[in-house]
Order: structure tokens, then C-alpha cells, then sequence
């Protein structure tokens, strides 16, 4: 087995990449400011509101935009929701692997060099932290709408109200409470998947755009 | 024997009924005197029950809306309740501030009773020389210019200002929400202290000399009362002798002095210090306060609950329909017997018998001369009740000056802490005891797992209102109205004036019928053998206590 | 001059800012002196506290005197009693009294009657007067009413008396008529919440209904004059606080925002900021205290108590807030990250030769 230098991510796929890490980490800290969590106050003047609603706005443009990216260049085929099984099942076994009960399971990713394309392309965790990533950011904008802009999303906070049955509080708290345990996942999954790309060494991959794939 | 009873009361805060037998007396010109009284309170909200479960602070904001007349003292007792559970005694700046805001309101309370409340009643009895300013302006502007209704319509804008001061503090009024256990929230800036000043000289200007002139003419009017009642049923009744007590009277004391708070004020069975005293007052003098002494009948009261438990212990198990009962209110009971509580027992409880009250003006130091009452009826009376309010509200308006200005030295001294601040505590208990214009309040609060565990209040309106106790005995206003001199005339009120001051009945009579052709009706109820009789004395008496059911059932 | 319906119109959208009542004050007054004799009210207290009552003689602009003086001034010498029916200030009692309400039911113009209620409904049996169950009071009066104004939380949505637990069945005079079948008079009550009721929105409200004007309510039937702006978003003077996270702490009134000590302005839509109280002194948010949003229709629970208690930490999972079920989750996370980090250093060391997983 070898490796080729292979075309990776295009340009538009890594700067949509970064743009919406940049937009991530601002909204992480001017929200953590916001909410006084963990005494963040990296924001002088008046204007971390504005900036923490105008950055969520924007991100969730990139979002979509990145959406709309990888469906139009074919790459969504990837990240489909019928993959979520393959990739939940490659965790099972790696973790089990971890503890010492069954063997790790080999990089899946696969070059043909001769059709040029990938037969996988993806480390199987990737579709699941992708799934976690889009359903966390439907619920921050949803929430971050409904606290944003109240007047113009009642309906939202009345769905969020709902939910007081089991949590207790009403909309606007139930909103707010979502939406930060959100950006705590958020958090969270941004640890695992640094970690990650670094253990994979696909970091050059979202840089410059190309990688060393194992040929088949 | 025949009966009439008075259901709606206007004039007092809350749903008060008074049902009375009553019979004429041969040795009284044959005239009809209450001889037994009910007075059923016929509202229920339940704030015992819905605090339970609730974070201890929100005693401080659901307490006070027992009452909109009064809730700043249910803010500062459940305040003081809280300081005690979580161990949390208030730096100075913060006594100052309570003792600011509770003065101010206290200002208004009292004034609103004697002009809006109960001041109707007395202008009649005043005559057209004296009672004209206090009764409310029967013809407008042009009303005013005669002096009709001039301090009636003065003491609507004074209380505002009262509650300007109020709000400067407490956000706003009714219902402040700058309190907190171990505090008060809000910080004292010159801004706030100098706004004080300037509200407070005109208050204390309306008390000392408008408000206590008026009471000298009351008592001056009183003397001719006596002289008219003499001549129909052949005894002198003036109105030191209706509305007779019980002479027993409880306080629990008010207004803190900041030296002396740990040691004196929040030892309930001292508060020598403060400018009212804790204590029991009976066989005619002042002993120290026992908190264990308290203790809430319900046999009458529409709660399935035992006798004689203390707040501690106390339970709130409402049953609307429990045979026999007739009231809301549960029966407080100190020591076992029956007490009045109010402005005559704060009074008797620190000065004693005999009072005087100086005047001078807090700026310009003029002198305008003591005020000086002694107490006519040592069991109360519906002249002593009303006297003892204006002596408290002066007393109140006096202090309130030495407050602030202790206040801007401890400014000045950069001792402006306001907070000592303490979390909630997982499991404890406290206690606020603290006077309320209508009498002594008490608080008691129970916390379990940082939450309410029990909340009891025993209240002014439940002492003086409460129904008959465990051994039947009634509480102090069924006392006061069935007390014997309870005249229950068969004239109206047109007549009555008509007598007091020949003529004085037909303007009352020509401004009234303006308003309604069926004023001349007033207070005339019907008995249940179809006659009417005219209920204005028993109302009188009702009144003296400034009563409060929203308070008393809670 | 007569102010006319246009006029009105005008003022009642325009009163949302702060002292616009106070600059309509002489047409306000006006207004009441214009129908005089024929300004037919019948206030009413159920399950209340007075303080709503109290409230409504706290009013600035114009103040209660003057409102009552303008009646006597411009008609015939009315006496100082605005409302046909009223406890708190009115001189009769008893018989009569009940013969008071009795005939403002039967009152047949001119001008139109309105019910004043104050204090909240209840199940049969825990409020009545005049020898009666409030809740036939009601129904009575509401049936003869043009116009009903529930003044205050209580008579609104129920208020205090409605906290959960609620064990008189408290609710508001809207939920009440819709109780009793009486849809068509509910869909017309015009509720004035926050507790208690401000006396500004009560007397601008019945000076609009004297000239026939209702004034636009939003969906809970509030005037949005009064309620149609949110306190956090649209008014706090404390906001630059909020924007730049700097936060109060129990005992300091003169920095900061409310919201860690509990404020709900984010969850309610009054317009005391900007109006405030006893002659535009103060406001709760202003002396240090947190809003506790007594505007709103699920007021005091929902999103409103524990008052103490900052908002997203409101719904909690078992006991925790979301703040700590998210630190949590993170903290986990970046340990797993150094857990796995330090057994694949460990095990580099030992065993150089071993192949790493994932990589050549
Ligand atoms: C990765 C994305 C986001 C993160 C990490 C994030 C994080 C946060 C955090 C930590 C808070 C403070 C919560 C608290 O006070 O406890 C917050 C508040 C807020 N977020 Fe976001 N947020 C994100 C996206 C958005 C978006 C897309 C919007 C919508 C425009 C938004 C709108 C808001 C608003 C309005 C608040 C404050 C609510 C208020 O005014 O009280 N956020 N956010
Ligand atoms: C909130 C922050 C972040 C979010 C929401 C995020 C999201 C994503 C998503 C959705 C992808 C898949 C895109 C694709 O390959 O088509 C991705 C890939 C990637 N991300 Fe991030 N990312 C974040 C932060 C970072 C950071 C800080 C780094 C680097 C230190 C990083 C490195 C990468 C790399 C190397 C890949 C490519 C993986 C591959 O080649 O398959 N990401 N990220
Ligand atoms: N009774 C009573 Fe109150 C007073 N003063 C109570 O604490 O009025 Ni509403
Ligand atoms: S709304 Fe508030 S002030 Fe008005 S009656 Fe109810 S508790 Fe009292
Ligand atoms: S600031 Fe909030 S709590 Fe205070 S009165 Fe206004 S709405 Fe009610
Ligand atoms: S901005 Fe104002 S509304 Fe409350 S949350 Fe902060 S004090
Ligand atoms: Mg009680």
C-alpha cells in the first residue's frame, strides 16, 4: 500500500471551513460574555450584543452556504444520513478496541488512483460529529432567534414554552437554556474534533487542501 | 332582641362583614345598643400554601402582595425573617435605609386612614368649623377655596409624595423590591439621600401642623359630642367611650437604632432601643415580649386545623365549608388571652399612659410647641385609637430625619455597604417580628433542602379580626363593637348632624343628594323585624382599627 | 375645545413614551370633565390586595385630584367620587351599598358604564360581599358592562393568588368569563397587568373608553401602548451593562446589569423603564432589583419565579442548570481528548515499534 498526494478539500469547501470556525469562536466568546460564564470579558464597549447576533446571523449563512457547497460538488454523498450507521459502528469498535477488547479497525479512507476518486473518504466519526454539528446548529439558531428577536419570533418562543411540562421555566428560559448547553456541546465536540483531525493529521487537508491518501 | 348586620363595609381595606344582636336599653332613653357581634372576614387567597416549595427569597416579593395597603411591612418582615434563617445581619447603611423607606411608607398609611378612611365620619362629628377641611370636597375647586376638603384633598397628594420617597428606595410603591436577606438592594447616593430631604420637609410639615391640628380640633369637638349625647340618652358618650377594648395590647416594636441592633433589636424580649418597644402591655402596664406566646385558634375559622398551635407549629388546611365556622381569619392569642394590637398598643407599650411628642421643624428648628395627649380610656376607645395613629405618624415623621441623617455620615464615612450577603441556607428557620401601622406582624418561615418548608403569618388584621377562639371568647374588634355603648340610633345621619350643629345636617344632606338622591340612607340597615337603624357608631368603631382582611386572611 | 375620537386615538398610541401623558395631561382631564356627571364606574375587588386601588392614587400625570377636581369643576358640583362603586373610597356600606351596584347594573346611559375588577376569580366560596359569591357579582356586572378593565395581575391572569398551588382556583376575569359561557364579554376585557396595575395605563385606558376609543391590544388583550415593548431589549437604561457583560451582584444598584441576580426584563413586555413609577421616581430595575416580570400572563411561575434566580438557570435537568450540565459535558470531552492523548504518549515510549492506528 501507498500513498498519493491527493486534492482533498477544494478552496471554496476550506474557506467556508475556516470562516465558520472564526464565526464559532467569536459567538463562543462574546456568548460566554454575555452570559457571564466563567468570568470571559474579551469585549470592551457596547457592542458584544450586536457583534455575538450579527456574527450567529452570518454563521448561519455559512452554514447553509456550506450546505448548499457540498450538495452542488457532489461531496454530501459522504456525509448522508444513511452512512450515520457505518460511522456510529467504526466508534463502537474503536472504542471497544481502546479497552483492549478487539482490534483497531484500519483507516478506512481509500484512494483509486485510476478513476481518481475516492472509494471512502471519510473517517467514519467525521458523519457523526457532521450530524451533531447540523443539529446543534439548527437548535442555536432557532434559540438564538427566539432570544434575539422575540418580538418577531413568538411563535418560536411558544414552542419553546412547551417544553416546560418537563424542565420547568417558560419559552424565553427554555430557549436560553437550550441554547447554551448547545455551545457547551459545541465546545465540547470542537475539543474532540481538533483532537481528532490532529491524530488523523488532516489539518494540511483543510489548509492547503491536499493529503497523503493510502492508494488501493 | 333583634339583629342587623353591615355587609359590604366600605372604607377599609378587604371583605368585612359585622352581623349584630341588638336591643334597647331602658336605662338609655330605650335606645338600641349592640349587645353581641360577629364580624366574618369572607375572603381567602392562600399564601401559606402556594410559599411552600418556593426559594426562601420569594417570600420578599409574594409577602408584601398579601397586602397593597400595607406591603412594606410584610417587605422588611419577611426580610427580617430571612436574615434570621440565613444568619445574615445587616450592615448599618441597610438599617438606615429599612428604617427610611418603613418611616416614609408608614407616613402615608396613617394619613390615608385618618382623611380618606375614616375622616367622613369624624368631619360630621367635627361640625362645619372643625370637620369641613377634612371631608371630601363636596363642591369641587370651589369647595376647596371655602376650606372644604382641603386636607383631604391635601392628603392625596402628600401620601404621593410619601411614596416618591418609598419609590426612591424600593423601586416603587405598592409593592417595593429592593429588600433582601442580610439588606437591601439598593445603594445610598447623595442623589437619593438629597431627594429624601426634600419630599420629607413637606411631609413632616403636613403632619406636625396640619395633621395634628386637626386632631386638636377633634378633641375639641368631642366636648360638644358628649354635651348632645347627653341630652338624648342622659349619659355623656363621647368617643372615648365607644369601641371599648380590652385592655390588653401587644407590640412588637419598630425602627431599629443601629447601635444598639444585635443586642437589643433582635432580642425580641428587649427592644427597649427602638423607637417603638416590644412588649405586652396589660393591667395597666408594659412587660417583656415572650415570642412563645403566641399561639392560633380556628375553631371559628374555616381551617381544619388544632387549637392553640404556635407559627412554628402552625397549619393551613382550609375547608370552606367546616360547620361552624364564620371567618377567614384565625384567632391569635398571646399568653393564651385575647389582645389588641395597633397604634394605642404601640403607644401604651413605650410611653405609657401619657405622651408628649415635640415639634420642631427639622430645618428651620422653629418650635411649634409639644404635643401632648393622655390616654382617656386605658382599655381603648375609638378616640384613643385614633389619637395614637396621629402621636405614631408624628413620632415616625420626627426620626425619620435622625435616620437620614446618620445615613450621610455613614456616607461620609464611606461606610455605604449596603449587603451581607449569605447563600440559602439548606435547612434553617427565622423568624421577623416588627410593627405594621395596624399592629403587630410576625413572619415565620421554615427552610428544608434551600426551599420553604412552612411559611406562617400572623398579621394586625388577623389579631384585631379574628373570630371567636377556642373558648369563644370574641377577638378585639367583635369585643370592641359589642363592649356595651354600641349606639345603634334609629335617626339618620342628616338628623344626627342636624343635631350636633343645628343646620349642619342639611348641607351635608343638599352636597350629598347631589351625588345621589339615596345618601340620606346612609348607614341605614334594616333589622330583621324591617326597621332601620342607623349603623355609623359601629362602623366608627370598626374603622378606629383600620382594618385589613386582605392582611388578616392571607 | 372638545378633544376629539382623532385626537384620542393619537394619544393612546403615542402614550408608550415616557411623558407623553404627562404633555396630554389637560386633554386627559378634559376628557372626564367633558362626561362628567356621566362617568359610570363600578369598581369591584375579588381575590386582590387593595394595592391596585392604592396604585391608582399614586397617579402623576394627571393626578388623582386632579382628575376628580376636573368633574366638579366642569359640571354641576359633583361631589369628589368618581366611581359609582367603589370600596376603598366610597361612602356608603352595607344595604346600600349593594343597592349602589344594583342600580349601575340598571343604568341606562347616557354615557358608557365600565367594570373596574381588581383582585382575581375563584372557585365558589372563597370571596363573597354583599351577600353574595363575588363570581355572581361579576357575571352581573360583566353582563351589564360596556366595557370591562381587569386593572392589575390578579384580575388580568390571575396573578399572585394563582401561583401554583393555586387552592382557591384563582384565575383572571377573561378566564373566568369564558368559564361561565360567557365568550363574547371575555374577548372584550381590557387587561391592565403588572402588580399592581399602573395608574397611568388605568386612567389613559378610561379616558379612551369615555370617548369610545379601545385603544390596540396585543394578544393578551394589553393595550401595546403600554406592553408592546420588551424591557431587556428595547428600554433598560441598564443594557450597555448587559452588552459589554457586566453584571450587579446583590447590594449594588448603581452598575451593572440584573440578569445574574435573577432580572426577567428579557421575558417581559411593560414599559416601566422608560414610564417608571410615583411620578416617574424610580423603577424596580433601578434600585438594584431584578425585574420579575409582573406583566406577564404566567406570572409568578413560568419563566418568572424563583425571582432570584438567573434566567437560563430556570429549567434545570434534574437539578442542574444548563450551565452546569454544559461545563460538564466540555470538561468531559476535553478530558477524554487528555486521557487518550496520555496513553498514546505512554504508550510511544514503550513501545516505539508499535503501529500507530490511523496513520502509515
Ligand atoms: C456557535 C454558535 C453560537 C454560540 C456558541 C452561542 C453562544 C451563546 C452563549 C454562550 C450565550 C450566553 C448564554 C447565557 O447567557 O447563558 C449566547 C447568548 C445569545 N446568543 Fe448565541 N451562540 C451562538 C449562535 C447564536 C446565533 C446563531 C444566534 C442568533 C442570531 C445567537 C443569539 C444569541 C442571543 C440573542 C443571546 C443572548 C440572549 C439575550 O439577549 O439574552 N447565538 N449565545
Ligand atoms: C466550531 C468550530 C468547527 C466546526 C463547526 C467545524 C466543522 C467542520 C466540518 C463540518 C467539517 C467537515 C467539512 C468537510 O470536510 O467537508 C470539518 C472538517 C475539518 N475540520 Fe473542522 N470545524 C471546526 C473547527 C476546526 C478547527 C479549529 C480545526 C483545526 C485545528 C479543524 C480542522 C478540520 C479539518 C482538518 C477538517 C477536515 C477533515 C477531513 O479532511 O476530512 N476544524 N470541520
Ligand atoms: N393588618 C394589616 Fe396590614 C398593616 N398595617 C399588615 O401587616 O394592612 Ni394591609
Ligand atoms: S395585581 Fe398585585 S397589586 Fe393588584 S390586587 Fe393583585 S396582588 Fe394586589
Ligand atoms: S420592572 Fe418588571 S417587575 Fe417591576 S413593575 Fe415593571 S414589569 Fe413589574
Ligand atoms: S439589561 Fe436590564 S432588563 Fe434586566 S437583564 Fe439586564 S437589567
Ligand atoms: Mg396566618
Amino acid at each position: 500500500m501507498y500513498r498519493t498526494t491527493v486534492k482533498r478539500h477544494d478552496l471554496g469547501i476550506r474557506i467556508l471551513h475556516w470562516l465558520i470556525v472564526i464565526e464559532g469562536v467569536l459567538l463562543g466568546l462574546t456568548g460566554l460574555q454575555m452570559g457571564g460564564i466563567w468570568g470571559v470579558r474579551l469585549f470592551p464597549g457596547g457592542g458584544t450584543w450586536a457583534l455575538h447576533v450579527v456574527t450567529g446571523l452570518a454563521w448561519i449563512f455559512t452554514s447553509l452556504y456550506l450546505l448548499y457547497y457540498l450538495i452542488a460538488t457532489g461531496e454530501y454523498r459522504w456525509y448522508g444520513l444513511r452512512r450515520l450507521p457505518y460511522g456510529c459502528r467504526y466508534l463502537y469498535n474503536e472504542v471497544k478496541a481502546w479497552f483492549g477488547m478487539g482490534g483497531h479497525v484500519h483507516e478506512p479512507i481509500k484512494f483509486d488512483n485510476d478513476r481518481e476518486e475516492y472509494i471512502e473518504k471519510l473517517v467514519p466519526t467525521e458523519i457523526i460529529v457532521w450530524w451533531i454539528f447540523v443539529f446543534l446548529g439548527i437548535l442555536i439558531m432557532l434559540t438564538g432567534l427566539a432570544m434575539a428577536f422575540p418580538q418577531q419570533f413568538q411563535p418560536l418562543l411558544q414552542f419553546f414554552d412547551v417544553f416546560k411540562v418537563i424542565l420547568g421555566g417558560g419559552g424565553y428560559s427554555i430557549a436560553r437554556s437550550l441554547h447554551t448547553l448547545s455551545m457547551f456541546i459545541v465546545l465540547g465536540i470542537f475539543f474532540l474534533h481538533v483532537y481528532a483531525v490532529f491524530l488523523y493529521r488532516m489539518v494540511k487537508s483543510i489548509i492547503v487542501g491536499t493529503r497523503e491518501e493510502p492508494v488501493s | 332582641m333583634t339583629s342587623f348586620r353591615v355587609d359590604p363595609i366600605s372604607r377599609i381595606e378587604g371583605h368585612l362583614k359585622i352581623e349584630c344582636k341588638i336591643e334597647r336599653i331602658p336605662e338609655l332613653n330605650n335606645e338600641y345598643f349592640v349587645t353581641e357581634c360577629r364580624a366574618p372576614v369572607t375572603m381567602f387567597r392562600g399564601f401559606e400554601i402556594f410559599m411552600v416549595g418556593r426559594d426562601p427569597r420569594d417570600a420578599l416579593l409574594f409577602t408584601p402582595r398579601i397586602c397593597g395597603v400595607c406591603p412594606n411591612p410584610h417587605s422588611i418582615t419577611s426580610a427580617m425573617a430571612l436574615d434570621d434563617a440565613f444568619d445574615a445581619t445587616p450592615p448599618p447603611a441597610a438599617i438606615l435605609i429599612r428604617n427610611i423607606e418603613e418611616a416614609a411608607y408608614y407616613i402615608y398609611d396613617h394619613l390615608i386612614h385618618f382623611y380618606l378612611l375614616i375622616g367622613p365620619e369624624l368631619g360630621v362629628i367635627m361640625g362645619p368649623e372643625y370637620g369641613a377641611p377634612i371631608l371630601p370636597p363636596v363642591a369641587g375647586i370651589a369647595g376647596l377655596s371655602k376650606g372644604i376638603g382641603t386636607h383631604y384633598a391635601r392628603c392625596i397628594q402628600v401620601q404621593r409624595r410619601a411614596n416618591e420617597v418609598v419609590a426612591m428606595w424600593g423601586g416603587k410603591f405598592p409593592h417595593v423590591t429592593s429588600y433582601y436577606p442580610g439588606g437591601v438592594l439598593v445603594e445610598p447616593t447623595l442623589g437619593r439621600i438629597a431627594n429624601t430631604v426634600t419630599s420629607l420637609v413637606p411631609l413632616w410639615e403636613f403632619v406636625a401642623l396640619t395633621h395634628i391640628q386637626d386632631i386638636m380640633n377633634l378633641l375639641k369637638a368631642n366636648e360638644r359630642l358628649k354635651e348632645v349625647t347627653g341630652a338624648v340618652l342622659g349619659v355623656n358618650v363621647g368617643l372615648e367611650d365607644i369601641g371599648i377594648g380590652t385592655g390588653n395590647f401587644l407590640s412588637f416594636g419598630m425602627m431599629p437604632e443601629v447601635e444598639s441592633y444585635e443586642d437589643d433589636w433582635l432580642d425580641t424580649s428587649k427592644r427597649n432601643n427602638s423607637l417603638i418597644k416590644a412588649g405586652a402591655f396589660y393591667d395597666g402596664s408594659r412587660h417583656p415580649l415572650d415570642e412563645n406566646k403566641i399561639t392560633e385558634d380556628a375553631k371559628y375559622s374555616f381551617y381544619d386545623v388544632p387549637d392553640g398551635l404556635h407559627p412554628w407549629d402552625g397549619l393551613t388546611v382550609p375547608n370552606k365549608d367546616k360547620p361552624g365556622a364564620y371567618s377567614w381569619t384565625k384567632a391569635p392569642r398571646y399568653d393564651g388571652k385575647v389582645f389588641e394590637v395597633g397604634p394605642l398598643a404601640r403607644m401604651l407599650n413605650t410611653f405609657g399612659m401619657e405622651w408628649r411628642i415635640p415639634r420642631v421643624h427639622p430645618i428651620t428648628g422653629e418650635d411649634y410647641g409639644d404635643f401632648v395627649y393622655r390616654v382617656r380610656n386605658p382599655k381603648g376607645s375609638v378616640l384613643d385609637r385614633i389619637v395614637a395613629r396621629a402621636a405614631c405618624v408624628l413620632l415616625v415623621a420626627n426620626s425619620v430625619f435622625k435616620y437620614v441623617n446618620q445615613l450621610v455620615s455613614l456616607v461620609k464615612e464611606g461606610r455605604v455597604s449596603t449587603m451581607n450577603k449569605k447563600p440559602v441556607p439548606k435547612e434553617a428557620k427565622g423568624r421577623g417580628l416588627w410593627e405594621a401601622p395596624r399592629g403587630a406582624l410576625s413572619h415565620w418561615v421554615k427552610i428544608k433542602d434551600y426551599r420553604i418548608a412552612h411559611y406562617q403569618c400572623v398579621v394586625p388584621g388577623t389579631w384585631n379580626w379574628s373570630p371567636r377562639d377556642s373558648k369563644d371568647r370574641p377577638g378585639p374588634g367583635e369585643s370592641a363593637i359589642q363592649c356595651g355603648t354600641t349606639w345603634v340610633p334609629t335617626l339618620n345621619v342628616i338628623e344626627i348632624a342636624n343635631a350636633l350643629y343645628s343646620g349642619w345636617g342639611d348641607v351635608l344632606a343638599q352636597a350629598l343628594t347631589k351625588l345621589n338622591p339615596k345618601y340620606a340612607r346612609l348607614n341605614m340597615e334594616p333589622t330583621d323585624t324591617g326597621e332601620y337603624v342607623n349603623a355609623t357608631i359601629a362602623l366608627l368603631v370598626v374603622r378606629s382599627f383600620d382594618p385589613c382582611l386582605a392582611c388578616g386572611v392571607h | 375645545m372638545r378633544v376629539s375620537r382623532r385626537d384620542f386615538i393619537k394619544i393612546a398610541a403615542a402614550s408608550s413614551a415616557a411623558f407623553v401623558l404627562a404633555q396630554y395631561k389637560m386633554d386627559i382631564i378634559k376628557v372626564f370633565a367633558q362626561h362628567g356627571d356621566y362617568v359610570h364606574i363600578c369598581w369591584l375587588n375579588g381575590a386582590a390586595c387593595t394595592g391596585c386601588s392604592v396604585s391608582l392614587a399614586q397617579a402623576a400625570d394627571p393626578d388623582l385630584l386632579e382628575v376628580l377636581m376636573s368633574i366638579t369643576t366642569y359640571t354641576s358640583g359633583l361631589p369628589i367620587a368618581l366611581p359609582d362603586w367603589m370600596y376603598v373610597v366610597h361612602p356608603a356600606s352595607g344595604s346600600l351599598a349593594v343597592e349602589y351596584i344594583n342600580d349601575w347594573i340598571k343604568h341606562e346611559g347616557p354615557g358608557p358604564k365600565i367594570l373596574v375588577v381588581e383582585g382575581a376569580m375563584q372557585s365558589p366560596g372563597f370571596c363573597e360581599t354583599g351577600g353574595r359569591d363575588f363570581r355572581d357579582w361579576v357575571q352581573d356586572t360583566a353582563q351589564a358592562a360596556d366595557y370591562i378593565v381587569a386593572f392589575g395581575s390578579c384580575s388580568s391572569f390571575g396573578g399572585i393568588p394563582h401561583a401554583k398551588g393555586n387552592p382557591t382556583g384563582a384565575m383572571g376575569v377573561q378566564d373566568f368569563l369564558i368559564e361561565v359561557g360567557m365568550e363574547d364579554k371575555a374577548k372584550g376585557v381590557i387587561n391592565l397587568p403588572r402588580c399592581p396595575g399602573h395608574p397611568d395605563s388605568l386612567i389613559l385606558v378610561l379616558a379612551s373608553l369615555l370617548e369610545g376609543v379601545v385603544p390596540e391590544l396585543d394578544k393578551y388583550n394589553r393595550p401595546k401602548a403600554f406592553y408592546g415593548r420588551n424591557i431587556h431589549e428595547e428600554q433598560c437604561p441598564f443594557r450597555a451593562f448587559y452588552d459589554r457583560g457586566i453584571f450587579a451582584d446583590f447590594g449594588q444598584s448603581e452598575q451593572g446589569c440584573r440578569f445574574k441576580i435573577g432580572c426577567k426584563g428579557p421575558v417581559t413586555w411593560a414599559d416601566c423603564p422608560t414610564r417608571k413609577w410615583n411620578d416617574h421616581t424610580s423603577f424596580c430595575i433601578e434600585v438594584g432589583a431584578p425585574c420579575i416580570g409582573c406583566s406577564e400572563p404566567a406570572w409568578p411561575d413560568g419563566d418568572y419565579a424563583p425571582f432570584f434566580v438567573e434566567l437560563p438557570q430556570v429549567p434545570t435537568l434534574l437539578g442542574y442548570p444548563a450551565e452546569s450540565w454544559g461545563t460538564a459535558f466540555a470538561g468531559a470531552a476535553a478530558l477524554g481528548v487528555a486521557v487518550h492523548l496520555a496513553r498514546r504518549a505512554m504508550k510511544k515510549k514503550t513501545a516505539e515499534k508499535h503501529k500507530e492506528k490511523g496513520g502509515d
